[in-house]
């Protein structure tokens, strides 16, 4: 596996390779820092591009900004009480203060520092992590392989939105739409009425671009209409034009360390989990510190612990996220979900087998997320105050942007039913949005559709019935874990709000 | 309408669509030459994705439908709570997203005619009018800049084939592509 390892970096710091990771990463941070773009808007975005790159210059490429964008989300979160990026909202909540109080140099030296530490963590616990994962996934037949992607679904309507129940629509919705079109196994078509764009299925990345970056443009425009309100600085343009990142020095390091390795397990933990992402991370890394702390009332109040916390665990779980997309061909967040498409559309098919078959480039994408860390820190000590000034940017300039850049994306695909597409989704977006239903699981649903009905239907042909796909062993357990992912929230949000009466 | 009955129309909207497209799987036609036994058909897998959709929104709507009790009272709690002012930019809000929504499907139909290049530039010149931007600079320099940088990257370095449009337009893209 060393060897592995080390064939990785090699390739990831062959100069082409890390020229585009310092690009993407770049990118990200660019994305990450404006709010209403984010690492999935950005993948979804960057998709057309990376057509014309290899397979590994589009993998180092996306992790890159992966990285790069989970990371630039803290930047208006402290500086403007905005995050640019929802992995940050916690951030906001001491950042910001920190900032106000005349801190935002340290504020943005320990986001900066623990994010860095949070990103290679969480990509250390990747290279060990996937390898031994995809050995144990190699065994898994087609039930196995069908209860994982259910556990994916559930895992993300259990954790990742406000109801559990309209999560898993849009998850079956998601699937649903990944059954448009020829059937693989009989040639029946399915759902195409007649036409003949759809035969083919439905192009994934005008889905992609409309759910997710066009509906930001269409979400923004109601709300900037309603709110109205400009963004206030912490400091004065004045200080913002001398501003710079002060790293924390070594005792603030060490005093901070138990709370940096805690909500990097925690963040990574999160990561790993199918179909939750850096936000909830930071979420329940944040609130653990908190509650573990002896005096929880300082959090909200300009705490360095409440930055080093959120940030240490929403960049750990980058890597984290990355470990069941690369290990077992299921994504981690919204993010590898998009991600996973990329692949695809180069021609790969993440899970076990790449990890043998594609040792190199596997091996390389877990490397680039460790140097993607090493890269956003280069770049945001030397380039923090353009970054700033760019945030200055009018909204209505980076809508003008994000649309013809969708634009050329969804005519990608060579003809103008991607755009069509893209508008459609885009609407069905906001309108689902205002409704309450999440869109991230119709991307996971689209992404694992064909997996879980191929697999169902031949674990179906081996056991012959239903009863003998779910029992059996491991089948079962991913089963009962799905059961568990899905109910558990409910329940312990149930029990913690009947406590809290009693109290 | 309260927020409750607006739900509930959604939630009865989901399960009466899930029970169309249930329906309309039984019309998919097996092909003739497919006869493996013991396996199940391309239908059986969106019926599965369908019921369940179906059942997961009855759910939904049982829910509403005991909530509603309430929901009165807070729909005209909430509307009172939204002052004049509130409420006349929530409709300017909306206004600017049907106008944006117009300008975004104009363009869909418009990128066939114009070709991609001018209807790219006019949408996002629509775009910038939309979110108020006035000053011709913007409205004008933006997207030339934008659409330069576009055509630089995906048209001659991707090569990737865009629309071209009809008639004059189509010799105009070829000036350039």
């Amino acid at each position: 596996m060393l060897t592995h390892i080390f064939q990785g970096f090699a390739v990831t710091l062959a100069p082409v390779n890390l020229l585009w990771i310092v690009a993407g990463t770049a990118v990200g941070l660019i994305l990450g820092a404006f709010p209403g773009l984010d690492s999935t808007v950005g993948a979804a975005l960057f998709i057309p591009v990376t057509y014309a790159m290899s397979p590994t210059v589009a993998l180092v490429f996306l992790v890159g900004m992966y990285g790069g964008a989970v990371y630039g989300g803290q930047i208006p979160a402290i500086l403007f009480r905005i995050p640019g990026a929802p992995e940050a909202v916690m951030t906001t909540l001491d950042g910001y203060p920190m900032a106000q109080k005349g801190q935002a140099d340290r504020a943005l030296g320990l986001g900066l520092f623990y994010s860095v530490f949070g990103n290679i963590f969480g990509g250390l616990c990747l290279l060990f992590l996937a390898p031994a994962l995809a050995a144990m996934a190699l065994q898994f037949g087609p039930s196995e392989y069908f209860a994982l992607g259910f556990l994916g679904m559930t895992a993300m309507a259990g954790l990742g939105g406000k109801s559990p129940i309209k999560s898993l629509i849009s998850g079956l919705f998601g699937l649903l739409i990944a059954t448009v079109g020829m059937d693989q196994i009989t040639g029946m078509e399915r759902f195409t009425f007649g036409r003949l764009e759809l035969a083919n299925g439905v192009g994934f990345i005008p889905v992609v671009i409309g759910l997710f970056a066009l509906a930001e443009v269409l979400n923004q425009t109601v709300k900037q209409g309603i709110t109205g309100t400009v963004a206030e600085a912490a400091v004065s343009k004045e200080e913002m034009k001398r501003l710079r990142i002060r790293l924390p020095s070594w005792a603030e390091v060490k005093s901070f360390k138990w709370i940096s390795l805690g909500t990097a397990l925690i963040g990574t933990w999160i990561g790993v989990l199918p179909g939750v992402g850096a936000t909830t991370a930071a979420i329940v890394g944040y609130s653990q510190t908190a509650r573990l702390s002896k005096d929880p009332e300082k959090f909200g109040t300009g705490d360095p612990r409440g930055i080093v916390a959120s940030e240490t665990s929403n960049n750990a779980a980058v890597g984290g996220a990355m470990v069941p997309l690369l290990a077992l061909g299921i994504p981690g967040s919204a993010t590898t979900a998009v991600m996973l498409g990329a692949f695809m559309l180069h021609g790969l098919k993440p899970g076990p087998l790449l990890m043998v078959e594609q040792a190199q480039m596997a091996y390389a994408s877990m490397a680039s997320v460790i140097v993607s860390a090493l890269a956003f820190l280069g770049l945001a000590l030397i380039m923090v105050r353009p970054f700033i000034r760019l945030l200055g940017l009018p909204y209505p300039v980076v809508a003008a942007g994000i649309v013809a850049f969708c634009a050329v994306g969804a005519l990608s695909m060579g003809d103008l039913f991607g755009l069509y597409l893209a508008i459609g989704f885009a609407l069905l977006s906001f309108l689902m949005d205002k409704g309450g239903f999440p869109t991230s699981p119709i991307i996971l649903g689209m992404v694992l559709g064909p997996i879980m009905e191929s697999s169902f239907r031949r674990a179906l042909i081996i056991s012959d019935n239903v009863w003998g796909v779910i029992t059996e062993p491991i089948t079962a357990f991913l089963l009962i874990l799905s059961l568990v992912s899905l109910f558990a929230p409910t329940l312990l949000g149930k029990g913690r709000k009947n406590h809290a009466s009693q109290e | 309408m309260t927020i409750v009955n607006q739900e509930l129309v959604q939630d009865v909207i989901i399960a009466l669509l899930s029970l169309a497209g249930f329906a309309y799987t039984f019309t998919f036609k097996r092909p003739s030459a497919y006869r493996l036994e013991g396996s199940v058909t391309g239908a059986a897998w969106p019926q599965v994705l369908l019921a369940g959709m179906f059942i997961l929104s009855l759910i939904l709507v049982a829910g509403q439908l005991l909530a509603r009790r309430g929901a009165p009272t807070r729909g005209v709690a909430r509307r009172e709570e939204e002052s004049a002012e509130f409420r006349a930019r929530k409709r300017t809000a909306y206004k600017r997203f049907y106008l944006m929504l117009a300008a975004l499907m104009a363009y869909a139909v418009l990128a066939s005619v114009l070709g991609f290049l001018l209807a790219t530039f006019l949408v996002q010149v629509a775009v910038l009018w939309v979110l108020s931007a006035r000053s011709g600079r913007v409205m004008f320099g933006v997207p030339l800049l934008l659409t330069t940088v576009i055509y630089i990257l995906f048209i001659r370095l991707l090569n990737m084939p865009l629309p071209r449009g009809v008639g004059p337009f189509l010799a105009f893209s070829r000036l350039f592509y």
